[in-house]
């Protein structure tokens, strides 16, 4: 790895204990609006001492104030979209799964982002999107590769397909594939004590604890935040990614809890 | 009164008609003071009015000033200065000679701006400044004295306080390379000296209580604080030349082919490592001085052996006098070099005409032109040491060879002309307008030739000191090998050098600050307003060609300001200016052309009534 | 200004304040392995600790030394793209005779090692102008790139040459500083012109771009280097670059410490040389073998009291004439002429311990120049001076070149 990206990849990864908080804020794209996810509320949970936020284009633009300054999360910029999360609740709920890269490296480094996310799915139903997403996956990475820009990879089960007995093993062979294609990070739902080591050893780079808003697979195990994050730590694991359903004003001492959990102290 | 008093002059000519002893003090008029400043100015001003063209130097009719500046005696940094203006008898030339030291102080202090001495005392003589008062006293007592005695004997005779200036038992013989000293230091070029010996005025003593008071002190301190502060700021100022004097540059000028050695036959010295600043620094020198307000103090006192009169210490040396009685005569040996150094101090000679004397007599010595009977049997092939130490010991004292030499190496070489018939005997006589050249080879930077040959006072290298930027690398260097932009360059440089010896500030002060800062400091202390550092640089200009004016009308044109033969047309033999001559009749046409003048060297109406000269 | 450059500059200034100290430590390409650069990692990891917002190097040490720059709160990487041979002058070897500049990176490489911002020179002065058309053409394509990548441009306008003059240098400036802005920098690094005023004339030309004022040398002064930096601020500076001021120092954290005093705690120049807790009472310490009898000390007494250049009326003595050595009597409050007093005219300040005199009591009858060991309480006509600390900051102390004189606290 080159200089830009290991620098990059530290303004969010402490140099420390090597671990990361992340925020995801780029839902807006992908589901529209969630109640109270104003400037004022990222700007509230920016001050807890989190490491990074992810947002889009659009937002990276209108929220820069929060990233200005040292001492502030470092601006991750979300490279795709998809339907995946639009579940029953939602008024177009997805039918089909669809997934896209919209935005570029070059445009996540003309935003002074310190780093950029894409999501990788395992368990379609056609395998032709599983191809296209790996095919769109190591593009971004080679992009990566020559601008020096880490890239977090968000590893999701998803489908029929997976089931409880196949969720470890499916987890383990979309994470691997993710490191392969070229990976700094990875953020993956957990998996249990043993499963998370397992994908933990099997991927050889920081991954962190995935909090999904929903049930994405038929085999995804349940998730306490507050229990298991210790036990994946103890596992090997690096960190946490919030879903949307975080962001709100009310909710920062809760999330500088979290924080205090994985960064300890 | 004047209306300059307490606004850092004191306001008082004194001019003193030796003969007959008598004194008149003159307001020193405001007017005159604004577009002439002090020091050079001044003294340029006064003698260009006072002086009827063709005097000779030597003679009652000439005049010798002695001028302070408005920042003389204040917490300006170096504000220590004063000059002494005459007619030169080396040169013909007008001349003013700068000198540091606590005298300039003493004389303003005592209620002068400048003394104008003419006339010849009956005997010799010494002047007493005292709280506004002059008289004159018999000095007989000190007559073949050396400086230091002099100065010795003086504060004795009046009292601790006074400060002193003199000339040495060389001075009293009117050797046209005497100066006027002080402290051990020295108003040394040009030959101020032998006219203070045609006066028989031995020294002149000054104390007083009329400190200097300036226009707007609140200001003043501050200008003061922020110009000295850029002097502890700059790495030349604060680092080079108090660690190691003026002589820090002796390797570099080296390296560049411009240390001229053996009478200028080469540019590099093969025992230059010996003679660097890091060397006199590790080996003799026991202590930095600084003169009066100095912050940069270059000045160094070196522990010798067996120095002169018992002396085993001695001021300096400084660079000028490391490379005229060593590189320039072949010699590496720093003990030989101090003591002769010590000779010329004490005696009251110019090292650098004494030096180009020696290494004159060491090149005719080589070539034959000069056998053993005509040097009282001393071996004068360069690199000698200890013959170099007996010539200058002869030049210093006028006697034996030492008078064939003691009036420059101008008259030397016209002298043995004259005895021999050889023609050879002219050509390696290095001065300009009969003033002995410095030590930095034109050949290896085009623009100090120029410099040389345009300088108001003859071979000078102070008044155009193009070296920092050809040799040194200052101000993002200046190319050496060029001619083009040198005339502009020169120009500048002799401008603000005016400006410089007209305030009362040392040239190394002005490493470290600009025009802006002289022109606060001027401001302040005197309440005049310039309104812009380009208007002072005017100043500069006018006092420039206001000696321009004095030498014109002495005789001087284009046709005299050229350079020594050798360095027009015998290329450099050796040294990474091998092969190069100075090229410099285009320089000086862009010269006079930039400066306003003709193709004599005349300053044109035009620029005169510009410069309010006219 | 776009995102990515608003984002990147505000990690350099910072955005409490505007304000930034960076260390430049790029003087390795251009001067050679001097002092401090040597050995650069030692230096820099000593630097680092004294937190600095920002430090620059050269395209090759950034890459060597990019570990000192991880994690969130490192200081930004900045990397010089050009080089030049104008600084080097005889104190280095091969002094320059003519002034050149080169490139030696761009903003797209810079942007892969990872640089906030990046920094190149724009000079004033050649004597060829086709050298100045052609250094601003270079800066200019920096400029066009760097707006491409959104990577802040930082230039350092500086005149120098044979056409800067000891008359036109404050003005130039100006001048570059502006036609730095004009072709595109995000930030400037500039030279001090020595005074508050002409700096504001730099501040004004720069039309709002931030500006870091340079060191240059490195000054022995702790007190000079920080007024240079306040008066800066004062009309508008946006903080340092110091180079050799830093890397140079023994305890280059220390200067990093003072610099962030003054910049970002808005400290005075008082309270850091302070440092924290004022002492009351000091004394004058005299080293003697570091005077060179220049007298200044003794002129400044004088001055900054009475306002004229009384040298008899300071109070403190140099005595000495050629060879010297000189010798330095300072007033060490012993109180010899508070006991010597007749009337209690005298007495020891009991907050500070100077020796205050007091007017309306005193006779003139001159006992306690008498009792003073070292001659250093005057009677001039019909006042006392003695030395009064200067209320705490020795004159004497600031304005001696040499170091000969300092203060002892107890």
């Amino acid at each position: 790895m080159g200089t830009g990206r290991e620098l990059r990849k530290s303004e969010f990864i402490d140099q420390v204990d090597k671990r990361s908080v992340i925020l995801q804020a780029s839902h807006g794209l992908m589901l529209g609006p969630s109640e109270g996810d104003d400037i004022e509320a990222l700007r509230t949970i920016a001050k807890t001492g989190i490491d990074g936020i992810i947002v889009t284009r659009g937002f990276a633009n209108r929220y820069s104030s929060i990233f200005r300054g040292r001492n502030s999360p470092a601006m991750l910029l979300s490279l795709d979209w998809t339907n995946a999360f639009r579940g029953r609740d939602h008024p177009l709920p997805m039918a089909r799964l669809e997934h896209m890269f919209l935005s570029s490296v070059e445009e996540a480094l003309s935003l002074g982002a310190s780093g950029v996310t894409a999501y990788f799915f395992i368990g379609h139903e056609d395998d032709e999107h599983e191809a296209s997403n790996m095919e769109a996956l190591s593009a971004a990475c080679r992009d990566c590769d020559s601008l020096e820009m880490p890239i977090l990879v968000q590893v999701i089960p998803i489908g029929e397909r997976v089931t409880a007995e196949n969720y470890v093993d499916s987890l383990a062979l979309a994470s691997r594939m993710a490191v392969e294609a070229g990976a700094d990070i990875l953020a993956v739902p957990y998996a249990g004590k043993d499963g998370h080591s397992r994908i933990v050893t099997a991927a050889k780079v920081p991954v962190l604890l995935l909090d999904l808003e929903m049930k994405m697979s038929k085999g995804q195990p349940e998730f306490n935040i507050e229990l298991d994050t210790p036990d994946a730590i103890r596992a090997g694991g690096s960190g946490l990614v919030l879903g949307r359903h975080y962001i709100e004003r009310k909710n920062a001492p809760y999330i500088e809890r979290l924080v205090k959990l994985v960064h300890g102290g | 009164m004047s209306t300059l008093r307490g606004r850092a002059y004191a306001g008082n000519v004194l001019r003193i008609y030796l003969p007959e002893a008598k004194t008149r003090c003159e307001e020193l008029d405001e007017k005159e003071a604004k577009l002439f400043l002090g020091g050079k100015g001044l003294g340029a001003y006064i003698l260009y009015k006072n002086l009827e063209p063709h005097v000779d130097p030597l003679s009652e009719k000439n005049l010798l000033i002695f001028a302070t500046s408005p920042l003389t005696g204040t917490i300006a940094p170096t504000g220590n200065r004063f000059c002494v203006v005459t007619k030169s008898p080396l040169t013909g030339t007008f001349l003013d000679s700068h000198c540091g030291g606590p005298f300039g102080i003493g004389m303003k202090e005592a209620g002068f701006d400048a003394l104008v001495i003419s006339g010849e005392a009956d005997e010799l003589s010494l002047l007493i400044l005292e709280d506004g008062k002059a008289s004159l006293m018999g000095a007989k007592d000190l007559e073949g004295m050396t400086t230091l005695e002099t100065e010795e004997r003086v504060r004795k005779k009046l009292g601790d306080s006074f400060k002193v200036a003199c000339i040495g038992p060389a001075g009293e013989r009117k050797a046209l390379i005497a100066g006027v000293f002080s402290e051990m230091r020295a108003a040394g070029r040009g030959g101020a000296g032998a006219v203070m010996g045609s006066k028989r005025l031995k020294a002149i003593a000054a104390r007083g209580g009329e400190s200097v008071k300036v226009h707007d002190p609140k200001a003043f301190e501050r200008a003061a604080w922020r110009a000295h502060r850029m002097v502890r700021m700059h790495e030349v100022t604060a680092r080079h030349l108090p660690m190691y004097g003026s002589d820090n540059i002796l390797e570099t000028i080296n390296e560049s082919g411009a240390l001229p050695t053996r009478n200028f036959q080469e540019g590099t010295f093969e025992s230059a490592s010996e003679i660097s600043g890091t060397e006199w620094r590790n080996m003799l020198w026991i202590r930095d001085t600084g003169c009066s307000r100095c912050p940069i103090s270059c000045a160094k006192v070196s522990k010798i052996e067996k120095g002169q009169n018992g002396m085993s210490f001695m001021e300096g040396p400084d660079y000028e006098s490391i490379w005229a009685l060593g590189a320039l005569c072949g010699i590496g040996e720093k003990e030989a070099i101090a003591r002769a150094n010590l000779l010329c101090d004490l005696y009251g000679i110019d090292t650098i005409s004494t030096g180009n004397s020696v290494a004159y007599a060491m090149e005719c010595y080589e070539k034959g032109l000069l056998n053993g009977d005509d040097v009282d049997n001393l071996d004068m092939r360069f690199g000698n040491s200890l013959a170099m130490l007996e010539l200058v010991e002869k030049i210093s004292k006028g006697s034996g060879v030492g008078k064939l030499f003691e009036n420059g190496v101008k008259r030397a070489s016209e002298n043995l002309y004259a005895k021999k018939g050889d023609v050879a005997c002219l050509r390696f006589a290095m001065h300009v307008k009969g003033m002995e050249l410095p030590g930095y080879d034109p050949r290896a930077a085009q623009g100090m030739g120029l410099g040389y040959a345009t300088s108001d006072r003859g071979g000078c290298h102070l008044r155009a000191y193009t070296a920092g930027q050809e040799l040194l690398g200052y101000g993002g260097g200046s190319n050496p090998r060029r001619t083009e932009g040198k005339a502009r360059l020169v120009i500048e440089k002799q401008n603000e050098k005016a400006v410089v010896d007209s305030s009362g500030i040392c040239f190394y002060a002005f490493f470290a600050i600009t025009l802006k800062e002289v022109r606060a400091l001027l401001e302040a202390a005197t309440g005049f307003e310039f309104g812009s550092s380009k208007n002072l640089e005017k100043v500069g200009e006018r006092i420039y060609n206001l000696t321009r004016l004095f030498n014109v009308r002495e005789g001087f044109r284009s046709s005299d300001d050229t350079l020594p033969e050798r360095l027009l047309s015998e290329p450099m033999s050796s040294g990474p200016a091998k092969g190069l001559v100075v090229n410099l009749g285009p320089m000086l046409k862009e010269y006079y052309q930039l400066r306003g003048w003709d193709e004599e060297g005349v300053p044109t109406k035009e620029k005169l009534v510009e410069l309010g000269l006219a | 200004m776009g995102t990515g450059k608003d984002v990147r500059l505000s990690k350099v200034f910072d955005p409490s304040d505007g304000r930034a100290v960076v260390v430049a430590a790029d003087h390795g390409m251009m001067l050679g392995p001097i002092q401090g650069v040597l050995e650069l990692e030692k230096t820099l990891q000593k630097v680092v600790e004294g937190k600095p917002d920002a430090i620059l190097l050269s395209p090759g040490q950034a890459e060597k030394l990019s570990h000192l720059f991880k994690g969130r709160m490192a200081p930004s990487l900045l990397v010089r793209v050009d080089w030049t041979n104008t600084f080097r002058d005889r104190t280095y070897t091969l002094p320059v005779r003519e002034t050149f500049f080169g490139t030696v990176s761009s903003p797209r490489h810079a942007l892969k090692l990872g640089a906030r911002a990046v920094v190149t020179y724009l000079f004033l002065g050649y004597e060829d102008e086709e050298m100045e058309a052609r250094h601003l053409s270079l800066v200019s394509k920096y400029a066009s790139e760097c707006a491409r990548v959104e990577l802040p441009l930082i230039v350092e306008p500086i005149p120098l040459g044979p056409r800067v003059t000891k008359a036109n240098n404050a003005e130039l400036v100006a001048i570059a500083a502006r036609v730095a802005v004009e072709a595109g920098a995000d930030a400037l690094k500039v030279p001090y012109t020595g005074d508050p005023e002409s700096f504001s004339n730099v501040v004004r030309a720069a039309a709002g771009v931030p500006i870091l004022v340079l060191g240059g040398y490195r000054a022995l002064s702790r007190r000079d280097l920080l007024e240079v930096i306040v008066e800066t601020m004062e009309v508008g500076g946006s903080g340092v670059v110091f180079g050799r001021n830093v890397v140079q120092a023994q305890d280059p954290k220390r200067v990093l410490e003072d610099l962030r005093a003054i910049v970002h705690e808005k400290k005075s120049v008082r309270e850091v040389l302070a440092g924290g807790e004022a002492p009351k009472k000091i004394k004058l310490g005299a080293q003697p073998e570091r005077c060179s009898g220049c007298l200044l000390c003794t002129a400044i007494c004088s001055f900054s009291h009475e306002g004229d250049h009384n040298l008899s009326a300071g109070r403190l003595k140099v005595e000495g004439r050629w060879p010297g050595p000189f010798k330095l009597a300072v007033c060490t409050q012993c109180g010899r002429c508070v006991e010597a007093c007749p009337k209690k005219a005298l007495s020891v300040n009991p907050a500070f311990g100077f020796i205050f005199w007091n007017e309306e009591r005193c006779d003139l009858c001159g006992r306690c120049v008498e009792a003073c060991p070292f001659g250093v309480i005057k009677l001039q006509g019909s006042k006392i001076r003695v030395c009064d600390l200067c209320g705490g900051t020795p004159e004497c102390v600031d304005w001696c070149p040499r170091g000969a004189l300092r203060v002892i606290t107890s």
